[in-house]
């Protein structure tokens, strides 16, 4: 009986799969990279659940990897880990998969947080940095009957009297309160006075912000866009260098440009287990540059909307440690480290 | 059989207080005198404190009840093999590979569960397994382990 | 209001053969994963998304999308009858009469009525959605954490006033899943609890980790001890029709119940679909006229949770489409498809794609009608499962649940932890505790606490947050009485001298009574 299912499964996702193929437009190997590497099949391990970011960053590089056939006729898989921040995922790396250069993980600002707020045992500096690939601003965001115009007056009450502010967003020790610790800071604030309320995601965080149990809202530039279009919400301030356009139909200010000296990226990247030498660690790293140099995933940049964010090699390590620094102090700040 | 029922209840409600009574410990030192309503201490300490009270009350009425009779006498060595095959399947699962470990452990558990075809068992263990690993690894794109087999 | 010109349009897009093609792969994929324990909709969708990449076609995308969600909740549902094995907390409530019915030879009216009830179910909701979307969704947000708190309180109280034969040994069930809630990260401020000093306990008890164990693992245990026949219960045989006109007479009132209960739940920020499933079943259970046979397979004790389920999801779509508020996994992952064709679901979503909203909600009403078609005639291949021999029966769902478990996680860890929780489930049924609480424990608990301290917060730690606003206090209000009616019979009996009336010992395996 069983089998009849199956079957049918099968059928419905060869359909599916062929669909998904017969697009596909074959691009030859672009860029030279080390000829000898994946010499096996390479894994890519996702340390948290399908259908986040962490994920379809992976499944991205996957799908780039095999329409450009940039892995050298070997297959690529993505496996997901889940849990705590990353942190999980982290540990198993680092016990499990040592000296393998065939075993890549994908991770971000989010993990350097987790590893602090979580008090992981296995820090990220075990790992063998390689790149960082893409990365997403952050974006402030207060009701649309909001008494505040700017972030000024918004960070001005924040520090007069924190208790009067809630703030909300994502999970605790995240990327969104990393920010709003950070924010509180560079007003000359308490940053763990700062009152943040986590919800689980997103969505949650913009019903709170909507039912007006949340003062402001911090959350990726891309989540409130379409509140913010309809005029539902305000959009104070981004956190990256250079405003985007967060649905207002022009660029949003940056927080540097009102007067604050905070920059934060929600950036995402990829590393290898310990114990690589130097030699594979290259060849590692001039593979994930043909990737990163590849149409394939120019063309998914752009499709998903994240900002190319490519450091590598020496770059990424010097990158990893400094953000690794700013996070633990802030963090240790709020009184979550 | 009715006081073996009984006698098993008591142990049971004897470990559930006691298992209460460390989880009680446990949050209370966790919690190092934070029991605030804003804590996020205070409801360990309170379901705690609750299943040790239920657990008090399930304890007290394994002395008194002596309704129940079961109607069948359920044997130990049953549950006892599947729980092991199961064990020996996970450890195995990322060494042996899915299709090694899941087709050894559909024969195994086939004859706990009282199974005497083997014909019919062989048949379901070599084809369940890679059924399922292609289904998923090359449609679903669900990571299995491939271990020992060259798949 | 040109709703309907708009709908119209919409079954003009979806009615060609190519989306008909999508909605039935969509059903049968979905059915498919359903079946398997620990692989629900959203981890299907989830996989699938690097898929739509390619596939270029938003409309063909979540035409497909909504076919695999209706697909793996009837796939649920019929493990969780034929097998008492639900793969997600949505399909508990349907195993507690479900599988007593399929016990009994009533397995495929049990399917019948889940199948028509889903059908049903999903029509009316489909058409609230497309009628009401907007003001169910201003009404939705206005909803803040004290309500939150005030809501999850009165249905923990609605679902547990009835814990049962055992008020005791319901109560240590229910504590059990409430303990399981608070292992984990603190969802507020980040610090573990109840983890041992374990990086793998730092996440929390996953639900689908714990139902997976209690249910498919812990049945087979406490079944490989009890000598049984090679097969399960024979099937009452072929030729009698799906229901009789009894079935039909008992299952309607839980089918539009379940709807009503369902819809709305589904559509709160922080609703879901399992909460309203256990709300109906406790709902039919205190109402029904046959209330002895809950236990023993009553039919509307399937009727109304899967009514409820389904009804949920396009509740779930109300804050999704309209404000872009993702309500369950399933919406999440969804909200990630859209974002990938570049379609920002909010407010102006109406305005911007109003093809591919109606063409969505066109599909589901397609969807629908396809499930009910493809299952109906399947219902009589389902029962065969039963037929099964019973050794390589319990070995595939164990095979599947192991499967399951090590997909959704990656962790052999977690696969233990299922195990253990499977033994704890074999000696929950072994000593006769409910299964049920410990999931209600497990879902109400959490959502409880959190937005208590949410609340708390807010408002800087004033009390008063609970009452000075009329919907939490009326809430409030109504979990109390909930609290106490229930009671009152008894209460009254006991002051009188009647000894409860005991029913007749039983096998009880999920049963919640």
């Amino acid at each position: 009986m069983r089998k009849h299912v199956v079957a049918a499964g099968l059928v419905a996702v060869l359909a599916a799969g062929a669909a998904g193929c017969e697009k596909d437009t074959a691009g030859g190997r672009t860029g030279s990279g080390d000829a000898a590497y994946p010499a096996k099949t390479l894994q890519l391990m996702v340390p948290a659940a399908p259908g986040g970011g962490w994920d379809l960053t992976a499944r991205t590089m996957q799908k780039a990897l095999t329409d450009g056939k940039l892995a050298g006729g070997k297959a690529v898989e993505v496996y997901n880990v889940t849990g705590a921040a990353g942190t999980i995922g982290l540990a198993q790396l680092v016990s499990k998969n040592a000296g393998d250069a065939h075993h890549l993980m994908v991770m971000g600002l989010v993990m350097v947080g987790g590893v602090v707020a979580n008090k992981s045992p296995v820090k990220l500096d075990q790992v063998t940095p390689i790149a960082t690939l893409t990365a997403e601003q952050e974006v402030v965001v207060v009701p649309a009957n909001s008494k505040y115009r700017d972030l000024k007056q918004l960070l001005a009450d924040a520090k007069a009297n924190p208790a009067s502010i809630s703030w909300g967003g994502g999970s605790a020790g995240g990327t969104d309160q990393i920010l709003v610790g950070l924010l509180g800071k560079a007003a000359g604030a308490d940053p763990a006075a700062m009152k943040y309320v986590a919800y689980s995601g997103g969505g949650e965080a913009k019903a709170a912000l909507l039912s007006g149990d949340l003062t402001a809202a911090v959350s990726g530039q891309s989540e409130f866009k379409d509140l913010v279009a309809s005029g539902k919400v305000r959009a104070l301030a981004v956190s990256g260098a250079t405003g985007v356009d967060v649905g207002g139909g022009a660029p949003a200010e940056t927080i540097k440009e009102q007067g604050y000296d905070v920059e934060l990226m929600n950036w995402r990247g990829v590393v290898a287990p310990p114990g690589l030498d130097g030699a594979a660690q290259a060849s590692v790293v001039s593979f994930v540059d043909t990737l990163h140099s590849s149409p394939q995933w120019q063309t998914a940049l752009q499709q998903q909307g994240w900002e190319d964010f490519y450091k590598s090699g020496d770059e990424a390590k010097a990158f990893f440690e400094s953000e690794n620094q700013r996070i633990t102090t802030v963090l240790t700040e709020i009184g979550l480290g | 059989m009715e006081t073996r029922l009984r006698t098993g209840g008591v142990v049971l409600g004897a470990v559930l207080v006691l298992a209460g009574v460390g989880l009680v410990w446990s949050a209370l030192a966790a919690a190092d005198g934070d029991l605030g309503l804003q804590s996020p201490r205070l409801a360990p300490v309170v379901i705690s404190l609750a299943w040790v009270g239920i657990a008090a009350a399930y304890l007290m009425s394994q002395f008194r009840t002596t309704d129940e009779e079961p109607a069948e006498r359920p044997h130990w060595w049953g549950p006892a093999g599947v729980a092991a095959s199961l064990a020996g399947f996970a450890i195995a699962l990322e060494y042996a590979g899915f299709v090694v470990s899941a087709a050894a452990f559909v024969l195994v558990v086939a004859r706990v569960l009282g199974s005497r075809n083997l014909l019919r068992d062989a048949i379901v263990a070599l084809l369940l397994p890679v059924a399922i690993y292609f289904a998923f690894t090359h449609l679903l794109d669900i990571f299995l382990p491939a271990g020992v087999l060259p798949l | 209001m040109n709703v309907f010109g708009d709908l119209l349009s919409g079954f003009g897009t979806v009615l060609s053969p190519q989306y008909l093609l999508y909605a039935a792969i969509g059903v049968t994929l979905g059915t498919f994963v359903g079946v398997l324990p620990g692989i629900g909709p959203a981890l299907t969708i989830a996989l699938l998304l690097p898929v739509t990449f390619s596939l270029d076609d938003p409309i063909g995308t979540f035409i497909m999308f909504a076919g695999i969600y209706y697909g793996a909740m009837y796939g649920g549902s019929t493990t969780s009858i034929l097998l008492n094995t639900p793969g997600e907390s949505a399909s508990v409530a349907t195993a507690i009469e479900g599988y007593q019915m399929a016990r009994r030879g009533r397995a495929k009216a049990a399917l019948a009525t889940a199948a028509i009830g889903s059908f049903v179910a999903g029509t009316i909701s489909t058409l609230l959605l497309s009628v009401l979307a907007q003001p169910v969704a201003r009404l939705a947000t206005t909803f803040r954490a004290a309500d939150y708190f005030a809501l999850a309180l009165l249905a923990m109280v609605a679902v547990t006033a009835l814990v049962g034969r055992s008020i005791v040994r319901g109560l240590m069930s229910l504590v059990f899943g409430l303990f399981l809630g608070l292992v984990g990260i603190d969802a507020l401020t980040g610090q573990a609890r109840f983890t041992f000093g374990t990086m793998e306990l730092l996440e929390g008890v996953d639900v689908v980790v714990v139902i997976v164990g209690l249910f498919a693992i812990g049945e087979t245990l406490y079944v490989a001890g009890r000598p049984l026949p090679d097969q399960l219960e024979p099937v009452t045989p072929g030729k009698s029709p799906w229901l009789s006109r009894d079935d039909w007479r008992r299952s309607w009132g839980p089918w539009l119940r379940g709807t009503a209960v369902g819809f709305p739940f589904g559509a709160l920020p922080s609703g879901g679909a399992d909460v309203p499933t256990f709300l109906s079943y406790t709902y039919e259970k205190h109402r029904a006229a046959h209330r002895a046979e809950f236990g023993k397979g009553a039919i509307e004790g399937v009727a109304g949770p899967e009514a409820a389920n389904n009804a949920a999801f396009s509740g779930v779509l109300v804050p999704l489409l309209t404000l872009g508020i993702p309500t369950s996994a399933t919406a999440a992952v969804m909200l990630a498809a859209f974002q990938i064709f570049n379609l920002q679901p909010g407010p102006q979503l109406f305005d911007t794609s109003p093809d591919l909203v109606w063409a969505l909600i066109a599909s589901l009403y397609v969807g629908n009608v396809l499930l009910l078609v493809l299952n109906l005639p399947l219902i009589r291949v389902w029962v065969k499962v039963l037929q099964i021999p019973r050794p390589i029966l319990y070995a595939g769902i164990l095979v599947f649940a192991t499967l399951g478990v090590y997909a959704a996680t990656g962790s052999v860890n977690q696969v233990f932890l299922a195990y253990g929780i499977g033994v704890i489930g074999f000696g929950m049924r072994h000593f006769d505790f409910p299964i049920a609480p410990v999931i209600l424990g497990l879902i109400l608990g959490p959502m409880m606490e959190v937005q208590f301290r949410r609340a708390l917060l807010v408002a800087n730690g004033d009390l008063t947050t609970f009452v000075d606003r009329p919907l939490t206090a009326a809430l409030l209000t109504l979990a109390v009485l909930a609290f106490v009616v229930p009671y009152l019979p008894r209460i009254i009996a006991r002051l009188r001298g009647r000894t409860s009336d005991e029913e007749p010992k039983k096998l009880v395996f999920a049963e919640d009574d």
